[in-house]
């Protein structure tokens, strides 16, 4: 125990860690030594007889797979025409988005160049302006209050026909009508 | 010893525990922050991240006016700006001044001020129209292009432009006040625009659309579109041929009286509804912040302060953006005496029998209030009274209703008030301020109230006021927006015209019309007489309180008397010269009001007097030989011109109205050279004297204004002195009285 050196392992037999004597000899003769395996008897190998297709037989495979083939191409044909389609579909939408967008745009422009031009055009035919050329430029004079003239119309409608016409306007026989027709 | 290592083995693991524990209660609280505290703001965060949210502005509505003319109205437009921070040349420099100041019109150097800036954004112009825009894109192209091998800055990252809208006025100046302007926000500043801010206003759009993680818009299936909404229009009582007719008049009043002011109102006296309303100087509601006034600009230019030019801009801006008749107050003066008679009829104090026997004079407490006219008006009926605008008449009127029924009456015809009209800023009444309330109302303010003085009211109360003696009694709201219109012009609202009460029975009212009409056919307002139409009216003069020698001179009345369409009030403020209201306000009404009730179709009905004044219509003579046109002119003096035999045109046209004896010139050639000749000067002479010089010198003459008086003398004619006119051409001459019209 007063021999015994302490360190950080202590309690740790390392003696237990070191190789036994004689071990690797035994390990080496272990791996030398072979054992002799029985050898069984090997299963005898045969070639298997295909059954003999019928022409019908290989015909029909062929067709199968044919169909197989097609069906396979049909699907691809199918599903790259479905992606070109919504790639296409995609970019149309994108481009008639870009369309609508430009054609409010010019919308938007043409409207506000259109209030802009109506009201240079009101500005321009402001009854002051209008005044000024009629009485400058035209020689214009303004509507007097006299030259209005007033109509009573507070009495009843009268309506006076001229000339002695005889004829009656209920009148159907047909001599009445072609002296009407005449008199016009 | 093993104790020991185990102890601190514990104390590690309790230190590392509590490590953890922390560090768990740390991201605990980070995600309680970021979650509950915070989590609004971070979500917006993302939202503005992964969102992209653009405003559409809602176009503001139309104004129309009453005839759908449009007043004002909206279109999208442009905002200049540049990015000062990009310009490192001097050629870049010199062509952003150029190009923005020679297409936008602004001083060169206020722009090269502006590119000097250390600034990424400074505003050079909004309200940029799309022309003016695509000229300056135009530019920039072609500089771009000329510079394309350059290492510096594009002039297109350096000029930019934003949407924008633009607020158009077709009519500049016309009811300028009344409709007001837009400031750089699009909010109403001012008149109609302001009071109806709101509605015009409209809801803005919004376009919510995804962004991806390079920050680019996806496409439009991920995008949210919330329609703008159109601000509503509105439609005016206003009447753009009433309005021009009293802007016309007022702005040659301005010129002819030299007055500071201007303003005038015409009202339906049956509705309240405003058909006209101005307020000169006004200003260009396309350019609100010029000052219009050139007199005013100038002596503002001069000032070399600049803290003090640039208060006086302010000044004269709001001067010129203020509506008079709603915002100011003046003292009426004898305009007011309509309501003392009619409160004393109604309370039966006075009677159409009243007489008064004016000396000159009449004392009131310790002050003897003297009459205008020296020697008195002596012995008078209640209408004369009024006639002769009789101050110490009205007087003993206003002492004899008490000051009780005084203020009761003054009350009910809504001068304690304001009118409540639909526009902004209207001058509020403050009792013992603007007027006596009942409590201090001593003899002496009972007496000077009685005829008009030592109180203020607006305009538009005044206007209401008469209004109310038109309108059998009833004092009406006063408004000038008729409806409110969607953006497809569908009726949301309209505007009910609104009896406020009943201020006089219609028999007072009756009364005090006829009174009134004898006041402008006889009395003081003869010179607001209209020959065929009924005009009824008061003049008014008063001195301005704190200003010795400046008056305001008035004239409200309505027509026709007989059967009241409309009120008028025209008030000349601070005239030079005359200042009396029957000799300077007076007759504008009377021009106004022909005009107006012509306008309005009401038929005039010429008295057996006024029928002498009336001139004869010219017949037609063209295709006749000369002969006969001889034969069908024995009444006129008739001047053949060319050598052909029949008439191929004349002068003045077939129907015109000329006096008998004058001069219809024929043209029998139509080679024949119009003959002209110099007009001759016409005013201030009397009717028959201003008939020869006309007649005398190839011309015709048409009487206008006064003309049922003896007295008359003419002051204004169309076509104005030493101009070329064709021979024949038909003058008109208006003529006014200046004997018995003053009032105060």
């Amino acid at each position: 125990m007063a021999n015994r050196n302490y360190n950080m392992y202590d309690g740790i037999d390392f003696s237990m860690f070191e190789p036994k004597q004689g071990s690797y000899e035994r390990n080496a003769a272990r791996k030398i030594e072979t054992t002799a395996v029985p050898v069984a008897d090997k299963p005898k190998m045969e070639l298997v007889k295909k059954p003999k297709k019928t022409l019908n037989q290989v015909k029909r495979e062929m067709h199968a797979s044919a169909l197989q083939s097609a069906k396979i191409i049909a699907i691809s044909v199918f599903l790259l025409s479905m992606l070109s389609a919504l790639l296409y579909g995609r970019i149309k939408v994108d481009e008639l988005d870009r369309q609508i967008s430009a054609a409010e745009t010019k919308i938007t422009t043409a409207q506000s160049e259109n209030v802009r031009l109506n009201m240079q055009l009101d500005s321009m035919i402001s009854l002051k302006n209008v005044e000024e050329y009629a009485q400058t430029n035209l020689g214009m004079v303004k509507m007097e209050s006299y030259q209005i003239e007033y109509i009573d119309l507070s009495g009843a409608d009268k309506v006076t026909v001229s000339g002695a016409r005889t004829l009656n306007a209920n009148s159907t026989s047909l001599y009445s009508k072609i002296m009407e027709y005449m008199s016009r | 010893m093993q104790a020991g290592s185990l102890k601190q083995m514990s104390y590690r693991a309790t230190i590392a525990l509590l490590i953890l524990i922390l560090s768990f209660l740390v991201c605990i609280g980070s995600l309680v922050r970021v979650a509950l505290v915070d989590g609004e703001k971070y979500k917006l965060k993302a939202e503005q991240s992964q969102l992209l949210d653009t405003k559409v502005s809602a176009q503001r509505g139309t104004i129309y006016d009453s005839n759908m003319n449009v007043l004002a109205k909206s279109a999208s437009a442009w905002l200049v700006y540049i990015v000062p921070s990009k310009i490192t040349t001097d050629a870049q420099r010199e062509a952003v001044v150029s190009v923005l100041s020679e297409k936008l019109g602004i001083d060169a150097e206020v722009i090269r001020e502006k590119t000097l800036k250390e600034s990424n954004y400074v505003k050079i112009s909004g309200e940029v129209e799309e022309n003016v825009k695509n000229d300056i894109q135009d530019y920039i192209k072609q500089y771009d292009k000329e510079n394309k091998k350059s290492k510096d800055a594009k002039l297109s990252q350096i000029i930019c432009m934003d949407p924008d809208t633009k607020r158009y006025y077709p009519y500049s100046s016309f009811a300028s006040t009344i409709i007001g302007f837009v400031n750089a926000d699009d909010n109403g500043n001012g008149g109609i625009e302001q009071s109806y801010n709101s509605e015009l206003t409209g809801v803005s759009g919004r376009i919510i659309t995804a962004m991806n993680a390079r920050q680019k818009v996806m496409s439009s299936e991920y995008e949210m579109t919330y329609e703008a909404q159109q601000g509503a229009n509105l439609v005016l009582t206003i009447d753009e041929v009433i309005q021009y007719y009293l802007e016309q008049s007022l702005d040659q009043a301005l010129v002819d009286t030299g007055a500071k002011y201007a303003y005038g109102i015409i009202m339906d006296v049956q509705t309240g509804a405003i058909l006209g309303m101005t307020s000169k100087p006004d200003f260009d509601l396309n350019k609100p912040n010029v000052i219009s006034n050139q007199l005013v600009a100038d002596k503002i230019a001069e000032i070399v302060d600049e803290a003090e030019r640039s208060k006086e801009t302010q000044n004269a801006k709001f001067s010129q953006w203020r509506n008079r008749t709603i915002s100011d107050t003046y003292e009426p003066g004898s305009v007011f005496k309509t309501v003392v008679v009619a409160a004393a009829l109604e309370e039966g104090v006075v009677d159409l029998n009243t007489t008064f026997t004016c000396t000159g004079g009449i004392q009131v407490a310790n002050h003897y209030q003297k009459c205008w006219k020296p020697g008195g008006h002596g012995t008078e009926t209640l209408t004369q009274g009024l006639m002769n605008s009789c101050n110490p008449f009205f007087i003993t009127i206003g002492q004899k209703l008490g000051k009780e029924n005084f203020f009761k009456y003054f009350e009910a015809f809504g001068f304690t008030e304001k009118s409540g009209i639909d526009l902004p800023a209207e001058a509020s009444p403050v009792a013992d301020v603007t007027y006596h309330s009942l409590e201090k109302m001593g003899i002496a303010e009972l007496s000077s109230s009685s005829f008009g003085q030592t109180f203020q009211v607006s305009p538009i109360q005044v206007v209401n006021a008469i209004s109310t003696i038109a309108n059998g009694g009833k004092l009406m709201q006063p408004y000038v927006v008729d409806s409110i219109l969607d953006s497809d012009g569908n009726v949301i609202a309209k505007t009910q015209s609104k009896v406020k009460r009943q201020v006089i029975s219609e028999k007072t009212a009756s009364t005090v019309a006829d009174m009134m009409e004898n006041v402008v056919s006889k009395g003081t307002g003869k010179n607001a007489y209209v020959a065929g139409y009924h005009v009824a009216g008061k003049t008014g003069t008063s001195e301005k309180i704190g200003k010795e020698g400046a008056y305001i001179a008035s004239f409200a009345g309505f027509a026709p008397a007989n059967n009241p369409k409309i009120a008028i009030l025209v008030a000349i403020d601070e005239p030079t010269g005359a200042h009396g209201g029957g000799v300077v306000a007076a007759p504008i009404a009377g021009e106004i009001l022909e005009k107006v009730l012509a306008y309005l179709n009401i038929e005039p009905q010429y008295e057996d007097a006024e029928m002498k004044n009336v001139s004869s219509t010219t017949p037609s003579l063209v295709g006749l030989s000369v002969a006969q046109a001889r034969s069908m002119t024995s009444g006129y003096t008739l001047k053949v011109v060319g050598s052909g035999d029949k008439v191929v045109s004349q002068t003045p046209a077939a129907d015109s109205q000329v006096r008998s004896g004058g001069v219809i010139v024929v043209y029998t050639d139509n080679q024949a050279q119009k003959q002209t000749a110099s007009v001759p000067n016409l005013t201030g002479m009397t009717m028959s004297q201003a008939n020869s010089a006309a007649v005398n010198s190839g011309f015709n003459i048409r009487f206008s204004g006064t003309t049922n008086a003896s007295e008359v003398v003419s002051y204004k004619q169309s076509i104005d002195p030493n101009t070329e006119a064709e021979l024949g051409s038909v003058i008109t001459v208006y003529f006014k009285s200046t004997v018995n019209v003053q009032d105060a």
